[in-house]
């Protein structure tokens, strides 16, 4: 068809205006800075990350952040309770906050550009009822340079997208060499560990993977599929119309949370026809598959009513009468103009898709340990012994927290630039899709 | 509108029917069942865990006197079983003990399709296939019986409804807070476009939309660590709340209430301030109201006569929205700050295979999200006098 | 009610009313009551200048009563009060027959009472409704002599015919689903008789010799006969589901010293004292001294643990080790005291499946070249070297708890011995015990592959909704990694465990634990040993014993349930823990340092390792003002 693209209306102008006017938006730019920089250390964790996200050191269990300070560890004695006149020795620590941690003063003390870290220190010791006890501190006598662009032992993957076209090496962004007399001891975590010596920084880069990729992927599917099951029902009407749309129903009719966690509850359980349980990619993606059938339906929903405007227009008339395909026009003339609201509600809803694999996880239904997602992160301070006594736990939230509201940002600009005026209709009704989004995917 | 509504309410009947049956085959889609739990007590014995599943209506027990007919003679494992007319068990013709069987009978696939069991005790179970199990879960649910929680061993409905009116009393209070900040707040900066006030409104917004109530939560919990004003999870006193009377029993509620309610709150609230401001800022600038102020009409008097009262309108349909989602608002906060709500009945029981329960609360769930959408619909047609239901 | 004061008065009245009824021919009753035994309302009436505590005043009021011989505890306190404390799980009747869960059962005993009791702090069995007990010389009959002038919490007299109705009408009855009748049952020997020989006298008559059974006599509450009488018969007797939490409160009545009145959702029991409370202190005073008990019930163990530190309630039990360092840094601002009691009995253990069944499509549960590896005890015992249980204990518990290599608690005095061959971490040795099996890594990959080149991998699982086990699987993953065998983890439901452990057999290796009986005698775990057990985890339910090794496990087992003196068991349990160390079918881990806490207010304390470690002896405890 040689006549169609003349008659089609997204002609390189309009992308190009739109393009052209997010620039201008501060705020979007932002957002779509902050997205690129997120994204970018997913895609590279390997790299970035001083560990692999399942990588445990035993002897350096819920150390402190290092980016902030450091403990130090002090002895005191105190009347033994269990043996009257004696005394325990018990070890206490005390944070210090921008001391200790990552500093800039090497090993004899005197100022240096390269950051210096210290070596963690356990010591054991039984309390003044003689139970065993350890405190876990930095040895301050001692200053190990962080190193750059440092080989690690294994080759490991440093540059990931959805496991296609991995890159292995042995290359890390940094990381701190351990001397003589320091193994074990010599680590370099940025935003603390967990209680498996695990470093959190390095899994919220790996956890980022997954949590930021079921947002991508999510939408993807949902919104194919939404747009697809939408073309269809709005052009071809009748039963076809009245199937599609009494699933739909349904779909929205159940709480998108409630619904998320029943199905989340019955995938852990499932198993292959040959009895093997799935495997962690397998169950990642079938949270995909979980929230993209929960979101597919309200997309669908507007797109149908979007097309039954649209079909009525005179071009589709037009090429209607000359005898285009149903297909062709499908494809050629109807999704076309429904694309600018796609992308915008698109980027408007990953958010939900990110915060749907939260819930999950965070709930104990998702991914599972020792895989790395912020949901089964942010679990971890779900028990608020822990959650107290190792505040950092929460760093998870903040990723998710910038993360939404990045999308947040750059999807609002991305509305107000895709054409103000022409397309107030479908702003209007992208802010309906969120409206009604909204209360039931909370999270 | 009778008609609307009419035909909303038909409509209910037919969803309700698709949404429970869907759910009844989901929540049997992978292996296990809530008795599996008890199996692992070695003082529980097989046979009673199956009486526990017969009278939940998971299996059938099949009566001495039926077992010969029924099952006929069978094979499994390679050996073939029957039944004698006193329903004892016979191997290759010959009585057998059961307890002995146990590797091959504990629970087999019969040649006519149908699972059965056949107890160390001897006794003979048919389990229950999903239709039927529907079918019975259905009969039962249209008399308003919707079958006794594995776990509470008493009805759902009764477990159900104390957690849902705990959601419902902190969701309610979180949701005053939002439209009662909201409202001002959006009016506020309504009025005042591109103001320090807007700006600062407008970041608040970001900042309430953008945070996971998850991580909301916890920062809440962190809070009433700390500081100590708040009690750190759970809806009352339990020890004192017997002597309390009642004055004092609110007190402990609202004390109980305000750190949940505000994080839910105030993740509410930013969506229905930024509508508001749009809307206030929208009807500022309509050619009445710019008229108005060419009369030199009181900016106060503008204001509150006739900006806000059309301003207010549209909002109306959010409210029915935001009653819809009453129930999911608070999900995870629930979970996080110990709130007996639904949404811990409803995390436990879908850990646990609470089948009866899980499957209550969906529906319940389902029917507050259609009932609030209904609501939704009406309160748009007042509010805009075009927009006709039919 | 009757204010303090009044009940002051009155009480020399009820305490002639009491002597009356006993001196009036009351047949129950027929031997002289001694008079300083007779009311103890008598003696808190003129207890001011005679005892040497003021005592205070109950609330609500014993009903008078004469017991006669009276249990007496040697302990002394004040009247009054609620105690509180908080238990996780959830109470959802309280029929002491029909009980879900460990926590119910321990619930009951504080409504109801057994013949005989076990002593927690002194780790004995000792007197309760009957005064004593007589044993033939075979070991067969038992005559329980029951105490006089007991009654009932609705104020019906207590008599053997009780007993008799407990044991053949209730627990021995097969339509009602109670787990204390497969104690009474010996092999394939009918259950034993009740005789009354009159009406404070019962007979047992056992048809084989059973070394637990006055254990198990211990376990069985006694319900009246007169409330029940009507509700257990047929197919689908009432009792079954009598008493349950939504039902009416009134009709659970026993002879304890607690009566429920009030139950409130899943959230508490308030529990008052049973005016017909029938044992007493060294002065003669009725117990329990406390006016009311309140259990609160938590979902989850931190959110006890954090409520506890709010000051929320008096005990806590069972205060898991890794949160000893947080509870006690609060225990220093001297709001309440914690109780050390050493190492707990229960036990974590990893196994792995040698059942070399099919399923129904008949492929093998277990794939064959993994599954001769699990059936070799020397892979079992390799991969027990290369567990770093220290390092398990350090990081998980912090400290606050020992590596174990059998059965057996070292902190079950009673029954662990030391004589028997232990794992301690040693990955060159369990390199050199898989080498020595033919299995080594012959493609330089760092896994160690099997003659045909079948790489030794292990799927590990454990119940998801303990986040301790899912990290001692992590633990573990990682020993096994770092000598060569490829592990990987997958949590289940603890539905979905049992389900596979009790089915689907399709599981590798599984991660659990044990938690300890009451009294902690290893015959309670015959289930567990015997190779027939349902609970024999790496291979349940064997028609007959697999190979040798069970065959001689079970005959050990077999000869310490003839034996009903404890002490004649003693070395025979010694030879069974050296023989599991020699096939060492289960790899246990560690067991965990046991805490609990009080507030200071909570007196004659006197906790326990066993469950339930504080409240065991709740009769004698009181509140100081």
């Amino acid at each position: 068809m040689s006549a169609a693209p003349a008659a089609v209306r997204p002609s390189p102008g309009p992308w190009r205006v739109l393009w052209r006017r997010l620039l201008h938006n501060r705020v979007a730019v932002t957002g779509g800075v902050l997205l690129a920089i997120l994204y970018a250390s997913a895609c590279f964790a390997g790299f970035l990350a001083p560990y692999r996200y399942d990588e445990g050191d035993r002897d350096a269990s819920r150390a402190a952040p290092m980016l902030f300070g450091g403990f130090e560890a002090a002895a005191r004695e105190i009347p033994s309770k269990v043996r009257p006149g004696r005394t325990a020795t018990i070890y206490e620590r005390r944070w210090t906050w921008l001391e200790g941690g990552i500093h800039f003063r090497d090993q004899s003390g005197a100022f240096t550009l390269r950051p210096h870290v210290h070596p963690l220190t356990e010591i054991e010791y039984r309390d003044e009822w003689g139970e065993r006890a350890y405190t876990r501190a930095e040895d301050r006598s001692v200053s190990l340079p962080v190193r750059f662009f440092v080989e690690s032992e294994n080759e490991h993957e440093i540059f990931s997208l959805l496991g296609l076209w991995p890159v292995e090496s042995r290359l890390r962004l940094f990381g701190v060499e351990a001397p003589p007399g320091t193994q074990g001891r010599a680590h370099v975590f940025l935003l603390g560990s967990d209680a498996q010596g695990r470093d959190i920084f390095s899994r919220l880069l790996f956890g980022g993977q997954i949590s930021l990729s079921v947002g991508l992927l999510g939408v993807l599917i949902s919104m194919s599929l939404g747009m697809l099951m939408g073309g269809i029902s709005g052009y071809f009407g009748g039963w076809i119309d009245f199937v599609f749309q009494r699933l739909v129903e349904v779909i929205l009719a159940v709480p998108a949370l409630y619904l998320i966690i029943v199905i989340g509850g019955q995938l852990r359980g499932m198993k292959h026809s040959d009895g093997k349980p799935f495997s962690s990619t397998e169950i990642y993606l079938s949270i995909v598959i979980v929230l993209a059938f929960v979101y597919w339906a309200s997309i669908s929903r507007v797109i149908r009513g979007m097309v039954l405007a649209l079909k009525e227009n005179e071009y589709v008339v037009a090429a209607r009468a000359l005898g285009v395909p149903t297909p062709a026009i499908i494809v050629r003339h109807i999704l076309p103009n429904t694309f600018s609201f796609a992308i915008v509600t698109a980027t408007l809803t990953i958010p939900y898709y990110i915060l749907g694999e939260v819930a999950l996880s965070f709930l104990g239904l998702g991914i599972q340990d020792p895989e790395a997602s912020w949901g089964i992160l942010l679990r971890d301070a779900q028990e608020t012994a822990y959650l107290v006594e190792q505040p950092w736990v929460i760093a998870p939230g903040v990723f998710i927290f910038i993360a939404v509201m990045a999308f947040n940002f750059l999807g609002d600009g991305l509305r107000d630039a895709a054409d103000p005026k022409a397309v107030i209709h479908t702003a209007k009704t992208a802010g309906d899709v969120l409206e009604h989004a909204e209360p039931e995917a909370d999270d | 509108m009778p008609t609307f509504f009419l035909r909303r309410l038909l409509s209910l009947p037919p969803l309700l029917l698709v949404i429970s049956f869907l759910t009844f085959l989901l929540l049997q889609a992978s292996g296990g069942d809530f008795f599996n739990r008890l199996e692992e007590d070695p003082k529980v014995s097989q046979d009673y865990v199956m009486r526990l599943r017969a009278s939940a209506g998971r299996v059938v027990p099949v009566a001495p006197a039926d077992r010969a007919e029924d099952l006929g003679t069978f094979e499994v494992r390679g050996n073939t079983y029957a039944f004698d007319a006193q329903g004892a068990l016979l191997r290759d013709g010959a009585p057998v003990s059961p307890a002995t069987e146990q590797d091959a009978l504990k629970r087999f696939v019969h040649a006519d399709g149908d699972q059965y069991t056949v107890t160390e005790q001897g006794n003979v179970y048919l389990w229950v296939g999903r239709l039927r199990g529907y079918a019975a879960w259905l009969g039962n649910a249209v008399t308003g019986d919707l079958g006794e929680s594995f776990q509470y061993k008493t009805s759902v409905v009764s477990v159900i409804t104390s957690r849902l009116l705990n959601t419902l009393l902190l969701s309610s209070v979180a949701l005053l807070i939002a439209w009662g900040l909201a409202i001002p707040l959006g009016v506020w900066s309504g009025v005042r476009p591109n103001s320090v006030i807007d700006y600062v409104c407008g970041a608040t917004a970001y900042f309430g939309l953008s945070i996971p109530s998850v991580f909301l939560a916890l920062l809440a919990v962190l809070f009433a660590y700390y500081t100590g004003w708040f009690p750190i999870g759970g809806m009352r006193d339990l020890v004192r709340w017997g002597d309390m009377t009642g004055s004092e029993k609110a007190l402990d509620l609202a004390h109980h209430l305000a750190l949940p309610a505000a994080v839910i709150g105030f993740n509410g609230l930013a969506g229905y301030m930024r509508q508001m401001r749009g809307q206030m800022v929208e009807t500022m600038s309509a050619d009445y109201v710019r008229t108005a102020r060419a009369k030199g009409l009181a900016r106060r008097s503008v204001v509150y006569k006739h900006a806000l009262r059309n301003a207010i309108n549209p909002l109306l349909t959010l409210l029915g929205f935001s009653l819809a989602g009453l129930l999911s608002g608070s999900f995870l906060v629930e979970v996080v700050m110990n709130w007996p709500g639904l949404a811990r009945v409803v995390v436990d029981a879908v850990f646990a295979r609470d089948e009866p329960l899980v499957m209550a609360a969906v529906l319940v769930a389902t029917l507050m999200l259609v009932a609030g959408n209904i609501v939704a619909d009406i309160l748009l047609a007042f509010a805009d006098p075009r927009i006709r239901l039919e | 009610m009757p204010s303090p004061t009044v009940i002051r008065r009155a009480a020399p009245l009820a305490a002639l009313l009491a002597l009356g009824a006993a001196s009036c021919g009351d047949d129950t009753a027929p031997q002289a009551t001694p008079p300083q035994q007779a009311a103890p309302a008598a003696d808190w009436a003129d207890a001011a200048g005679a005892a040497p505590v003021d005592v205070g005043t109950p609330a609500p009021p014993f009903a008078p009563l004469t017991v006669e011989p009276p249990k007496v505890h040697d302990v002394s306190g004040r009247y009054g009060g609620m105690l509180t404390w908080a238990e996780v799980g959830e109470v959802a009747a309280f029929n002491p027959t029909v009980t879900n869960t460990a926590m119910e059962s321990e619930l009951a005993g504080l409504v109801f009472d057994s013949l005989v009791t076990y002593d927690n702090a002194a780790w004995r069995h000792g007197p309760s409704l009957a005064a004593s007990w007589d044993v033939s010389d075979d070991d067969l009959t038992w005559t329980f002599h029951l105490r006089r002038g007991i009654k009932w919490s609705d104020g019906e007299p207590f008599t053997a015919r009780d007993v008799e109705f407990t044991f053949e009408d209730v627990v021995f009855n097969d339509a009602i689903p109670s787990s204390d009748k497969d104690g009474f049952k010996v092999g394939d020997a009918p259950l034993p008789t009740v005789d009354v020989l009159d009406d404070h006298t019962v007979r047992f008559t056992l048809p084989r010799v059973n070394a637990l059974f006055l254990t198990y006599v211990g376990g069985v509450f006694i319900v009246p006969e007169h409330k029940w009488n009507d509700a257990v018969t047929g197919d689908d007797p009432a009792y079954k589901s009598a008493m349950s939490a939504t039902q009416d409160l009134a009709d659970v009545v026993g002879t304890g010293p607690f009566r429920v009145i009030a139950y409130s959702g899943a959230e508490r029991v308030l529990y008052e004292r049973n005016p017909y409370a029938w044992e007493e202190d060294r002065d003669g005073n009725r117990l329990p001294y406390v006016d009311r008990a309140m259990v609160l019930m938590y979902k989850e163990l931190p959110t006890r643990t954090t409520a506890f530190l709010a000051g929320e309630f008096d005990m806590i039990t069972d205060i898991p080790a890794p949160d000893y360092d947080r509870v006690k840094q609060a225990e220093a601002g001297g709001a309440f005291e914690i109780h050390r009691l050493g190492l707990s009995l229960n036990t974590n253990w990893v196994t792995f499946n040698q059942h070399d069944g099919r399923n129904a499509d008949g492929e093998p549960f277990v794939e064959p070249a993994k599954l001769a590896l699990f059936q070799n005890p020397d892979f079992r015992r390799a991969m027990s070297y290369a567990i770093d249980r220290e390092n398990l204990v350090k990081l998980l518990l912090n400290g606050k708890g020992e590596a174990i290599y059998g059965p057996t608690s070292p902190a079950n005095e009673e029954w662990y011995s030391d004589d028997f061959d232990k794992t301690p971490y040693d990955p060159a040795k369990a390199r050199t015990l898989l080498a020595g099996i033919g299995l080594t890594d012959r493609d330089g990959d760092g896994v160690l592959e099997d003659a045909e080149g079948n790489r030794v991998s292990i799927e590990l699982t454990t119940n998801v909704e303990n986040n301790t086990r899912v990290q001692i699987l992590n633990q573990l993953k990682a020993d096994w990694t770092a000598i060569g065998v490829e592990a990987s983890t997958r949590p289940l439901t603890f539905q979905e465990l049992v389900h596979e452990l009790e089915d689907g057999h399709g599981w590798e290796a599984m991660l659990l634990g044990w938690g300890s009986a009451v009294p902690p005698d290893p015959l309670f775990g015959k289930n567990i040993h015997l190779s027939s057990g349902r609970l024999h985890v790496w291979y349940p339910a064997q028609a007959e014993p697999v190979n040798e090794w069970e065959r001689q496990a079970d005959a050990i087992l077999e000869k310490m349930a003839g034996l009903p003196d404890a002490a004649d068991r003693k070395p025979l349990w010694a030879q069974y823990l050296a023989h599991f160390a020699g096939g060492l079918p289960m790899l246990y881990l560690f067991s965990q340092n046991a805490y609990a806490a009080s507030v200071p207010r909570v007196r004659n304390l006197q906790p326990s390792v066993l469950r339930p470690q504080t409240w065991h002896n709740i009769e004698e405890l009181w509140l100081e003002r």
